[in-house]
């Protein structure tokens, strides 16, 4: 009796041991490691790029034969998920996409719309979402972008993950677009998405080289520069630097940046403020019907560079002369920014948002035709900038001393 | 010895029918009865004497080196000086060199005679005496090897009975400690003693132990794991559900928490009932350091015990099913190991275990200094070779390191037994379902676990059914001024152990 | 020995806490976000408050029979012949859910860790692993569910705390927007997949526990637990992630378990942080099991039903496999069988237990809130239980 039920116990673990085996198993070395992804157009057809990591080089320990560190295969398909599962035809191992850094999309593609995109990257259960989306800047194909060899991170995808990471930290030149948030900005009511651009400095062909990286100098880089603006999910124009910016203070996505401004007693000269604890309020009234947006901009700052004459900054008022001027520049760089939106009626500040929070029911109203309203609406800015130090020294070196 | 009063006999129960199991008046022939029964066992001497004062025959027998030779000289020495004549006189005489029962059968003296007692026939007497003069040669009292201190008694259990009650004795000098006597096996006639201090001990868990017991029918028990196999609670299980020290601290200590010691002669380790989970993490070292260090490694205990259980089965989850767990360059690294490797991850984390489990038999069976080639052989083929010729990777071979490592925590060796075989069963659940059937096999052994009882008592107490009062000395260790109270798992009676106040100078 | 089995309160506490969680902690936040938005938080605050009053109506039936299961109340209730239809009723609500919460589970599973695994061999092991619970018995059950605790609130825990400084209150804004009609409905759900589901509660309570007082207030604790938790998962999911995503995700919490970041290095966790969901669905089936085997238990009078376990256990895998074509039909089996179905087992059933026991014991003149029974008439009932059930009102 008791042989009989162990015996039959054990058949039935053995079996459900061998029979199932291996459905779901794939040993690391089946995989091939997806940190990047480009998306390109081919006619009709998704032209997608992957760039996969070559464990052996890529490993600190391991000596490897100097090939190069990534491997970039392109297949065309009419749908994503298809090319990417083509992407087997060209490399010997299985697509393996949780480790998604970058994904890059071209212009051309996203001037066409990218709701399909998103689709994919949302229902696979493979991906997850917090890899970067950026849009390739100047028709620079996203694919090429995906084949610059540049020092210190050979992997590209690699270099503009970090970048884009870095920068965040310490410019906020740079926006950081997960595909969370460009679900979400690109669902919810009254607020458009903004994707950050990516281009190629310098020769493209010298950039594929590995002797690119080999250089103190490299003929070809990488550049994050500029922010995509979409209307209904369509590329139509794009931010500058400053402009980028100047959004990153609006929304309140800016964690440490450094900015330049005039000096407030002469304008050839300038001096540099290290801003860190941005705090963005709004307020929405409603005037005649008419909502108007009150945007307060709290920045706390060092002095961290002067290059103004015979600006004394152990005087107290100095240091008012100076946070005014910044104020100044400051308000004309978001208003900037705010025009550059409105010019292609595209909500990417999401002011229809603040109304919707704020305001639904005149939300309901302006709902319908936002694209429209939207440029109309009136803005008023208010930017404290609270100057607390000046770095190691006070005042700058001049001749006098 | 009035102890042995209460022994019970199987053989004294059947009143003696044949002829020969009668006590012949005639002293010599009672000898070789005894040597016919006894199939002329070289082992079994006997010495011939004569009281002169009535001028009486005796024949004196014993087993050779059972019994204390000194002694013996001493009855024949002391015979002449023997004047009296009636039975109640050799009785007491005897008695002056060792304790002397008296017995009518062959059959009842045989036991006695194998197990290091003098039989004395005295011609014209139908009954005989047996003295007890055992005196076995045995081991000193040595360092235990299975449970090591840093700080704390270095004695340990020797393989005999009355050498080990005397050690826990020695240390609960108390009148309610109480050592209750049987004789378990039909040929072996193992001595048993059942340890426990009256009114402390639980009445219903000593009741349930005499009958389990007294319900062996076995011809040997050789020593206690015998005891713990027939008397264990489930016998389905990889889990021990005794618990076994070769400590006299460590039973004494279980001893007032109002639990029960299994004392059996023969073996230096001594079986407590009831066992519960935590307990096999306990170490005697616990109570001899400071309570914030014991607590620490008491919880590190665990751990090392989830490592050793989940370690390798965790690394084959997450490498082939959920890379996507993995930092994106730790992956590069591993991926960057696995490389050219020819087995899948779990053939090689298994074969790696398979070797690592032959190094540590090999190990323990070797004599030492052959031990350390073992050592040396495996260290090469497992930690260097394997990797260098490109079998294995090197990360499988940290994993499995780290899992051996993990598996020698265990202060109870017999609690590393279960891991070390579950371990491999988690492997197989891992290859197939990835981290689904790791969570699935370990809901299946807490399933197990929990419904495991050592003697009435959940195996998990202290944490299932959850204890408060008893966390004092669980998963962690308080300070003794803390602990003011027995376990209320194992101890209804006598609750509160002491009245110590928080030490402290003002008082 | 004793042959009731004596489930610890405190163990009791923590079946009810899982059971209460359930599959609600995975997927409510997104049935709830589809018809509130943003405002779909303040459901599982007003609701549990409100369904407190269903579950006083629970601890009602238990202090009339402390001794009994539900089938046996509504034989005592009802008289047998109906007491036996509104019983079978009862036992639809466990038969109908197995099958579906094991179907989504496994859904679940293949969806995010084990895709091309057969669905039937992961209902397998699933259920098998339930069946040997049930095997082990009630009392073992609910000492693992103890065991399980520490493997359930630290990663509760830890997605808690590290999703919270992810929170923009923004997600939340336009407050209390939403259409009287549309909170009803969400109200709706949640007292049909959460509150009515306490139901099953009373095939364990409080027949099998030792102190029935402490129980009472293991299964307040537990049911309070429980919607707690769902609280605040459900207003992390909407403020990390937005109402927006929230309302399409099919698996919003395992979205929201993505999130986590701490410190840089703990990320991509998410796979680990399943066990929650893991232990709440395996007490919640291994519930739903105990009430089929309970009701086989009473309808054909056996005194063991151990060798039942592993038939069943193979039928309902056989169950859950062919239980839905597609997930378009388990989303309407969502919303129109297991809503008003289980809101009909789970309150209007008690309410007219409730209702007529009142009536009953109103004209017997017994007392229509009594206290518990001490531990040792319990043990006394539950030995003289047959000669007694009969007598009982």
């Amino acid at each position: 009796m008791l042989m009989k039920r162990l015996s039959s116990g054990l058949l039935v673990i053995l079996s459900v041991l061998l029979l199932s085996g291996c459905w779901d198993r794939w040993e690391l070395n089946e995989l091939s490691i997806i940190t990047g992804m480009a998306i390109d157009k081919s006619d009709e057809n998704y032209e997608l790029t992957m760039q996969s990591i070559n464990p052996a080089e890529i490993a600190s320990q391991e000596i490897g034969n100097g090939y190069a560190q990534s491997f970039n295969t392109t297949e065309i398909a009419p749908t994503i998920h298809e090319s990417l599962r083509k992407h087997v035809n060209k490399s010997p191992r299985r697509a393996f996409i949780s480790h998604l850094q970058v994904l890059v999309i071209s212009e051309e593609v996203a001037r066409e719309g990218i709701t399909n995109i998103l689709d994919f990257f949302y229902r696979d259960h493979e991906v997850r979402s917090d890899f970067f989306v950026l849009v390739a800047k100047d028709d620079q194909r996203a694919k090429e972008i995906m084949g610059i060899v540049t020092p210190l991170e050979n992997v590209p995808s690699q270099n503009m993950f970090d970048s884009l990471q870095y920068g965040a930290r310490s410019y906020g030149g740079t926006r950081i677009v997960t595909l969370d948030d460009l679900y979400q900005d690109a669902t919810a009511p009254g607020i458009e998405p903004s994707l950050m651009g990516v281009t190629v400095v310098g020769d493209l062909e010298e950039g594929q080289e590995r002797s690119n990286a080999e250089k103190n100098t490299p003929s070809t880089t990488l550049l994050m520069e500029g922010l995509a603006i979409f209307r209904n999910n369509a590329l139509v124009g794009w931010l500058n630097q400053d402009q980028s910016k100047g959004l990153n203070y609006i929304t309140g996505d800016i964690r440490d940046s450094v900015g330049s401004f005039t000096c407030p007693n002469s304008q050839e000269d300038e001096f540099a403020l290290e801003s860190f604890k941005e705090r963005t309020k709004y307020d929405v009234r409603i005037v005649n019907h008419k909502p108007i947006i009150d945007l307060t901009v709290d920045i706390g700052a060092h002095i961290s560079e002067v290059n103004c004459k015979d600006l004394d900054l152990s005087k107290e008022e100095n240091f008012y002369l100076i946070q005014e001027q910044a104020e100044q520049e400051f308000v004309a760089t978001l208003q900037e920014t705010v025009k550059e939106a409105k010019a292609h009626q595209a909500d990417i500040v999401g002011f229809g948002q603040m109304i919707h929070r704020k305001h639904p029911t005149v939300w309901e109203q302006l709902e319908d035709n936002w694209a429209e309203e939207f440029p109309n609406v009136e803005v008023t800015y208010e930017v404290n900038i609270n100057i607390t130090d000046t770095g190691n020294i006070i005042n700058s070196f001049s001749e006098d001393d | 010895m009035s102890v042995r009063l209460r022994r019970r006999y199987k053989q004294n129960k059947q009143p003696a029918t044949n002829v020969h199991d009668h006590i012949s008046p005639h002293a010599m022939n009672n000898f070789h009865q005894i040597m016919k029964r006894t199939g002329e066992s070289d082992d079994i001497l006997h010495r011939s004497f004569t009281f002169p004062t009535t001028n009486t025959k005796a024949t004196l027998i014993y087993v050779d080196g059972t019994v204390d030779s000194q002694a013996v000289e001493k009855i024949l020495s002391r015979a002449k000086f023997y004047s009296s004549k009636n039975d109640e006189s050799y009785q007491s005489y005897f008695n002056e060199v060792g304790t002397t029962k008296l017995h009518t059968s062959i059959p009842g003296i045989l036991p006695e005679l194998l197990s290091g007692h003098v039989v004395i026939f005295i011609d014209g007497e139908t009954s005989a005496y047996s003295v007890s003069l055992l005196k076995m040669s045995e081991r000193t009292i040595t360092e235990p090897l299975t449970e090591t201190v840093i700080r704390g008694p270095r004695e340990g259990f020797i393989e005999s009975l009355r050498v080990n009650t005397s050690l826990v004795r020695r240390r609960l000098a108390d009148e309610k400690l109480r050592f209750e006597p049987r004789t378990i096996g039909s040929r072996t006639k193992t001595k048993i003693n059942i340890a426990y201090i009256e009114g402390i001990a639980d009445e219903s868990l000593l009741t349930e132990l005499r009958q389990r017991l007294d319900r062996i029918e076995t011809d040997s028990i050789l020593e206690d794991g015998n005891i713990e196999e027939l008397i264990q609670d489930a016998t389905y299980t990889p889990f021990p559900t005794v618990y076994s020290s070769e400590r006299p601290d460590t039973v004494t200590s279980h001893l007032l928490e109002g639990k029960t010691a299994i004392f059996v002669d023969g073996s230096p380790f001594v079986l407590i009932v009831p066992a519960l989970f935590v307990q096999f993490f306990h170490n005697a070292e616990d109570h001899t350091q400071r309570a914030d260090i014991a607590s620490l490694v008491r919880l590190l205990r665990f751990g090392a015990a989830f490592i050793a259980l989940l370690a390798p089965s965790l690394y084959i989850a997450i490498t082939t099913f959920h890379q996507e767990l993995i930092p994106t360059r730790l992956l590069g690294n591993l991926a960057a190991q696995s490389e050219g490797t020819p087995f899948p991850t779990f053939i090689e984390a298994v074969l790696m275990e398979i070797t690592f489990e032959i190094l540590r038999e090999a190990g323990i069976r070797m004599p030492q200094p052959v031990g350390q080639a073992v050592s040396i052989v495996g260290a090469i083929v497992i930690g260097q070779a394997a990797v260098q010729a490109g079998i294995f990777s090197a990360a499988v071979v940290i994993v499995v390191s780290l899992t051996a490592i993990a598996s020698f925590v265990f202060p109870s060796y017999s609690m590393a037994s279960p891991f070390r075989i579950l371990r491999f069963g988690f492997m197989g659940l891992a290859a197939s379902f990835g981290l689904l059937g790791i969570s699935v096999g370990f809901t299946a052994m807490l399933l197990h676990l929990s419904s495991l009882k050592s003697f009435g008592i959940p195996y998990m107490s202290d944490l299932s059914p959850f204890v408060y009062s008893d966390q004092k000395d669980a998963l962690i260790r308080l300070p003794k001024w803390m602990m003011k109270e027995r376990p209320k798992t194992t101890d209804h009676q006598d609750v509160e152990r002491q009245h110590t106040r928080k030490p402290s100078p003002d008082r | 020995m004793r042959t009731i089995a004596q489930v610890s309160p405190r163990s009791y506490g923590f079946l009810v806490f899982y059971a209460t969680c359930s599959t609600a902690l995975l997927g409510l936040s997104t049935s709830l976000t589809s018809f509130l938005h943003q405002d779909a938080w303040i459901i599982p605050v007003v609701a549990s408050l409100l369904g407190a009053g269903v579950v006083f109506l629970y601890t009602v039936l238990a202090r009339w029979y402390p001794i009994s299961t539900i089938y046996e109340m509504n034989d005592q209730i009802f008289g047998k012949p109906i007491g036996t239809v509104f019983s079978l009723l009862f036992l639809s609500l466990p038969v109908f859910h197995f099958p579906a919460i094991t179907s989504y589970s496994v859904t679940f599973i293949q969806n995010y860790t084990l895709p091309s695994t057969p669905f039937i061999v992961i209902a397998a092991i699933g259920i098998g692993i339930i069946a040997f619970g049930i095997f082990s018995g009630i009392e073992p059950i609910a000492r693992t569910a103890e065991l399980c605790f520490v493997f359930f609130i630290v990663p509760l825990l830890f997605l808690i705390f590290t999703t919270s400084p992810l929170i923009d209150i923004g997600f939340l804004q336009p407050y209390f927007t939403s259409s009287m009609f549309d909170m009803t409905e969400a109200f709706s759900i949640f007292l049909g997949n959460v509150i009515s589901n306490v139901v099953i509660q009373l095939t364990v309570f409080p027949k099998y526990l030792a102190k029935k007082k402490a129980g009472e207030r293991a299964l307040w604790t537990g049911y309070a637990l429980g919607c707690l938790t769902l609280t605040i998962i459900t207003f992390l999911c909407i403020a990390v992630l937005s109402p927006e995503l929230v309302a399409v995700d099919h698996y919003p919490a395992f979205t929201l378990a993505q999130e986590i970041n701490a410190a840089g290095f703990l990320q991509r966790v998410e796979a680990t942080i399943t066990v929650v969901w893991f232990i709440c669905i395996y007490f919640n089936l291994v519930l739903y099991f105990h009430c089929i085997i309970i009701a086989l238990k009473h309808f054909l009078k056996l005194t063991s039903v151990r060798t039942l376990i592993p038939a069943i256990a193979l039928l309902l895998v056989y169950l859950a496999d062919y239980y839905f074509n597609n997930i378009a039909e388990e989303r309407s089996f969502y919303q129109y069988v297991s809503v008003p179905h289980s809101i009909t087992v789970g309150t209007l059933l008690p309410i007219l237990m409730v209702t007529v026991g009142i009536i009953k014991r109103k004209k017997h003149q017994a007392p229509l809130y009594p206290a518990y029974p001490d531990e040792a008439t319990v043990y006394k009932l539950h030995h003289s239980k047959e000669t007694k059930s009969s007598k009982q009102i």
